[in-house]
């Protein structure tokens, strides 16, 4: 076998193990992605002991040549979810529902504390650390992005 | 202006600094006392009264924030958890006080149950409106509630995420921004404790 063949098989045996991954993406897994849009490091914060009201950050990206956007999220876990954003201006930091959550083309946005995020309300079942909660964003092309988001404590090193 | 007098005048000038130096050397000169702050009651989060005077020879750090919240002050209160980790001993000697700007939503049992979520040693505290706007105005802090009819968080507040610190003697010391690193929150106690240990 001559060098260009072992480079083609080892390129060729990559590629068909990238592919597997991709289709074969449980729901858990790392990377949960519609067309385009993938969504990756999905967390939300520990509620407050007496709330039913977590936030969930997660990265969107948009492999895609058309910009996208969020602009719904449902959860089973959950009575009503929405999007939401955290500004700071002049020195007040303000909580409001946005419409939607633009992720450029080939680019990406981040969900992140004081910033966008997601809001979970009426929680069903009180979250430990650890746990999971899925949430699904709607895009304004009417495909799904499936969210698995780790708990994480409230208290963060 | 004749040459002597600029001399007179550039002698006074030397002298005042050195005035201000020679005042200033025993009370630190970088942890001026703030003209923020002051004396208040509020209730606790055991619904007992509480007031600020309890807290004498304490150092203080005080933040106005709602439990509803979810981002601003679990972030602040996780930052002040790795603040008392890297106080060691010191941190026996210091206090936060949570004040909500929620009243109708902090009840003292929330505020007590949500922060036993985080190893600050910390007191929630509540009041009237009328009380809490008074410590908000002493403290020259700001919140707003703003209706959100359409969210099922139905409202929220937004408020200054200011987070002050006072000496022992109750006196606002430092003022931190929210952006404040933990490493500048524990100088910053560490140089209050010194000051006044020089003082006394």
């Amino acid at each position: 076998m001559t060098r260009i063949q072992i480079a083609a098989r080892r390129i060729a045996v990559a590629t068909l193990c990238a592919a597997a991954l991709l289709m074969g993406a449980p729901s858990g897994a790392r990377a949960q992605s519609s067309a385009a849009l993938v969504a990756h490091d999905a967390w939300a914060r520990e509620p407050a002991p007496s709330r039913d009201v977590t936030g969930l950050f997660v990265v969107l990206e948009n492999s895609g040549a058309s910009p996208r956007s969020v602009v719904s999220a449902s959860s089973d876990a959950a009575d009503k979810v929405e999007l939401h954003e955290m500004k700071m201006t002049n020195g007040m930091m303000s909580m409001s529902p946005v419409k939607q959550i633009d992720v450029p083309a080939h680019g990406k946005t981040e969900l992140k504390p004081g910033g966008l995020h997601v809001m979970l309300f009426g929680l069903k079942r009180r979250p430990a650390p650890g746990d999971t909660i899925a949430v699904t964003l709607t895009l304004d092309d009417g495909t799904t992005v499936r969210v698995t988001a780790t708990v994480r404590k409230a208290e963060m090193p | 202006m004749t040459i002597r007098r600029r001399g007179r005048l550039a002698a006074a000038a030397g002298l005042l600094a050195l005035a201000v130096v020679s005042c200033a050397r025993p009370s630190a000169p970088d942890l001026p006392v703030l003209p923020i702050g002051g004396e208040f009651s509020l209730t606790d989060h055991d619904g007992k009264p509480f007031a600020l005077s309890s807290q004498r020879g304490k150092v203080v750090l005080i933040f106005f924030g709602y439990t509803f919240c979810p981002d601003a002050c679990p972030t602040t209160l996780s930052k002040l958890g790795s603040v008392y980790r890297r106080l060691g001993s010191d941190r026996a000697k210091v206090k936060t006080l949570y004040i909500s700007v929620d009243p109708d939503r902090d009840t003292p049992a929330a505020l007590k149950a949500d922060l036993a979520n985080f190893s600050v040693d910390a007191l929630g505290l509540t009041g009237t409106k009328a009380e809490i706007d008074k410590v908000v105005g002493l403290y020259g802090a700001a919140y707003e509630i703003v209706p959100l009819p359409e969210s099922a968080a139905k409202y929220s507040v937004s408020h200054t995420t200011s987070l002050y610190a006072l000496d022992a003697s109750g006196r606002t010391r430092l003022r931190f921004r929210y952006e404040a690193t933990v490493d500048e929150i524990v100088q910053g106690i560490k140089a209050i404790l010194a000051a006044g240990a020089s003082s006394t």
